[in-house]
């Protein structure tokens, strides 16, 4: 294996309201277009809505769109998607050297509308499978499945996989569609501005959902390379506020910390970054957090954008499409307007774009933040390729916890059972009540995080992690098969009956898998990266590969990794306390 | 009054799940959000404006509303009983 493996951005597209590929909608941006608009369809919402909605009519003339009849919608845009970026590249999907990477927070979640059976096709695992099968992958492919800040993690988990060695090119596709289900949910959450959205500014009043995919590729082969300056991912990390599963950090020092990390991998300084590119979802809290970490990175004088005026939140993608857009941003050299933005309303003096114009653009930050308390950074860059070198084998196993059948076993020994309760409900409250002093939130969680925070309960008995690393050298790495579905259906059946409609925020915030992690931070303030992947079972040597990536090359020093999964009465949970050879 | 204050605490606990507080534990003058009292959250005030439309046909549009009459079971109390047609 080399010493130093360069990773290049090598074939890209996005499919927005905007338009079908790359060029379209960053045509669209420059040119100052939003694709948001209001919406009437009581078929998503009871009233009127602020939405950016693909039209399809554009796309069923393609004669690709045709052969995908037996394909689920999003399905059907992910390989449009992927066929555009590939082909404009001529990366081989079939490759055993090729990985596919999926970042979605809800998948074909309509599946779930008005049904008594769960469709397996909702399952991400499936739909993941649907697609990378169609392009005749040889590899079981990766699925984050991490809030928003999935399409991110999708360039950080493909940039180390690339660097370890691992793979010799990668296939990121990142997608999210509007539904009943999203909309209901932000709503309940009274965080949907009835106009469309303004990052940063003082009048801002809530964020604008969209729906959208995006595909990049990334590859070691610098002969792939189309641009006359390659562009490089030169730096990536994580990090979770452990402060609130749906608000934001009110110090913002979290993102700084992912912000940071990556700059380090990049060697890069703050007077460096020409662009940087945030989440800037126009909510309150996470404008006003964002502000703080740009500050305390001293990042101020940094143009600073958001690119959700004009597309919208698009959730799981948005992480993919506003990456592929700064990469465009780095071709053009053309820094753009945050539309939507007009006087600034943030704590921090900000540098937030006013117009778009030619810039000198050869470093570029991108961020996101998410529910769970997830904050994710990644860095661009025409100079720089970043000075880490991930090894997939240096993790090490020192404790193991499992429950499943009622019973909580540690390193194969039965610590609790509680073959006697009648129910998971009664078994789960007894073993927290056997192990732990009462807290507050956990009355409030659902099965699927009662069950991790519980499983990390035993496993850390007797272990105190802060006594040998900081908060932000504690990471975790978990997985599952069925992500939040147990919640899903029951907020799905909240919204099918339309009689009674009673919208409640605090079953939607579990309706993404990763917020177990984000509850087990708070507990336990772990500030270090996250990543909640989708698998059919738990598959262990590829966790603790994974594991060994973040080990290697961020800060980590010890990890939570393992496998957490609820779904009726069908549970069990696996974790690993993993620390560095 | 004693009989809203003694049923809002019993649907306070109903609403927000909290399992293993009973209505005798809250003190009806103490702060319901923060670090003190039953440390209540965001979301929890979310669903206080579902509480209070469901129960008592009130509508709160605009959360940072609810900041001064969430303050604590007697604040809500007053104000249930000042806007209940």
């Amino acid at each position: 294996m080399e010493n130093h493996r360069v990773v290049y951005a090598v074939g890209d597209n996005i499919i927005t309201s905007l338009g079908t590929t790359t060029r379209e909608n960053v045509d669209n941006i420059q040119a100052e277009k939003t694709g948001i608009k209001r919406y009437e369809d009581a078929s998503l919402f009871p009233e009127p809505f602020v939405d950016s909605i693909i039209d399809d009519s554009h796309l069923i003339t393609l004669p690709l769109w045709e052969k995908l009849s037996n394909y689920h919608r999003l399905e059907k845009l992910m390989i449009l998607s992927a066929s555009d970026a590939l082909q404009r590249c001529g990366v081989d999907a079939s490759s055993k050297r090729t990985a596919f990477i999926f970042s979605t927070t809800k998948g074909n979640i309509d599946l779930i509308a008005k049904s008594e059976t769960l469709n397996p096709d909702a399952e991400l695992a499936n739909m993941a499978l649907h697609v990378s099968t169609f392009f005749k992958s040889t590899n079981k492919p990766y699925i984050i499945s991490n809030a928003c800040i999935s399409g991110v993690l999708a360039i950080l988990l493909g940039q180390r996989l690339l660097k370890s060695g691992e793979y010799d090119h990668v296939v990121l596709i990142g997608g999210d569609l509007t539904t009943e289900f999203i909309i209901s949910g932000f709503m309940s959450f009274k965080s949907v501005s009835p106009n469309p959205c303004k990052p940063y500014d003082k009048s801002r009043d809530g964020l604008s959902m969209g729906e959208g995919v995006a595909t990049l590729i990334l590859s070691v082969d610098k002969s792939l390379v189309k641009d006359a300056t390659p562009i490089m991912v030169a730096g990536c990390s994580s990090s979770n506020d452990a402060n609130h599963i749906s608000g934001p950090s009110r110090t913002g020092h979290e993102l700084h910390l992912a912000i940071t990390h990556a700059m380090e991998e990049a060697e890069l300084k703050a007077s460096d970054i020409h662009m940087i590119e945030m989440h800037g979802t126009a909510t309150v809290y996470n404008d006003e957090m964002e502000s703080k970490a740009v500050g305390l990175t001293h990042l101020e004088s940094s143009p600073l954008l958001s690119l959700k005026g004009y597309i919208g939140h698009t959730m799981g993608a948005s992480g993919l499409i506003e990456s592929v857009v700064c990469l465009e941003a780095i071709r053009r050299q053309m820094l753009f307007r945050t539309l939507g933005f007009s006087e600034l309303g943030v704590p921090v003096n900000v540098n937030v774009t006013t117009e778009t114009r030619p810039a000198q653009i050869k470093n570029i930050l991108k961020t996101a933040s998410g529910f769970g308390g997830c904050n994710a950074a990644v860095i661009f860059s025409t100079e720089k390729s970043g000075n880490k070198v991930p090894n997939d084998d240096c993790a090490k196993t020192i404790k193991e916890c499992v429950i499943a059948d009622k019973k909580v076993m540690i390193d194969g020994k039965t610590v609790f059972d509680g073959s006697d309760y009648q129910d998971y409900a009664a078994f789960i409250r007894a073993a927290f009540k056997s192990i732990s002093e009462p807290y507050m939130k956990f009355s409030k969680m659902d099965d699927l995080c009662k069950l991790g925070l519980i499983a990390t309960e035993f496993l850390l008995q007797g272990v105190n992690l802060h006594e040998k690393y900081a908060e932000d050298e504690i990471s975790m790495l978990l997985a599952n098969r069925y992500s939040s579905l147990d919640t899903d259906i029951t907020h799905q059946h909240i919204i099918d009956d339309r009689s009674t409609y009673q919208l409640s925020p605090a079953v939607f915030v579990y309706t993404l898998a990763n917020i177990v992690m984000g509850e087990v931070s708070i507990r336990n303030k772990f500030k270090g990266e996250n990543l909640f992947l989708i698998d059919e079972k738990f598959d262990r040597k590829r966790m603790e590969q994974i594991a060994s990536l973040s080990l290697s090359c961020q800060n980590t020093k010890v990890m939570i990794v393992g496998w957490v999964d609820f779904l009726k009465d069908d549970y069990s949970a696996h974790l690993l306390l993993v620390e560095k050879k | 009054m004693e009989d809203l204050i003694k049923n809002l605490k019993v649907q306070l606990i109903e609403e927000l799940n909290l399992e293993d507080v009973k209505p005798q534990d809250i003190d009806t003058d103490a702060p319901l959000f923060g670090d003190e009292g039953l440390g209540l959250d965001s979301i929890d005030a979310l669903e206080i404006i579902l509480l209070l439309e469901k129960h008592y046909g009130l509508h709160i549009g605009d959360p940072k509303e609810g900041k001064k009459i969430f303050y604590s079971i007697q604040t809500l109390a007053d104000f249930i009983s000042a806007n209940k047609k």
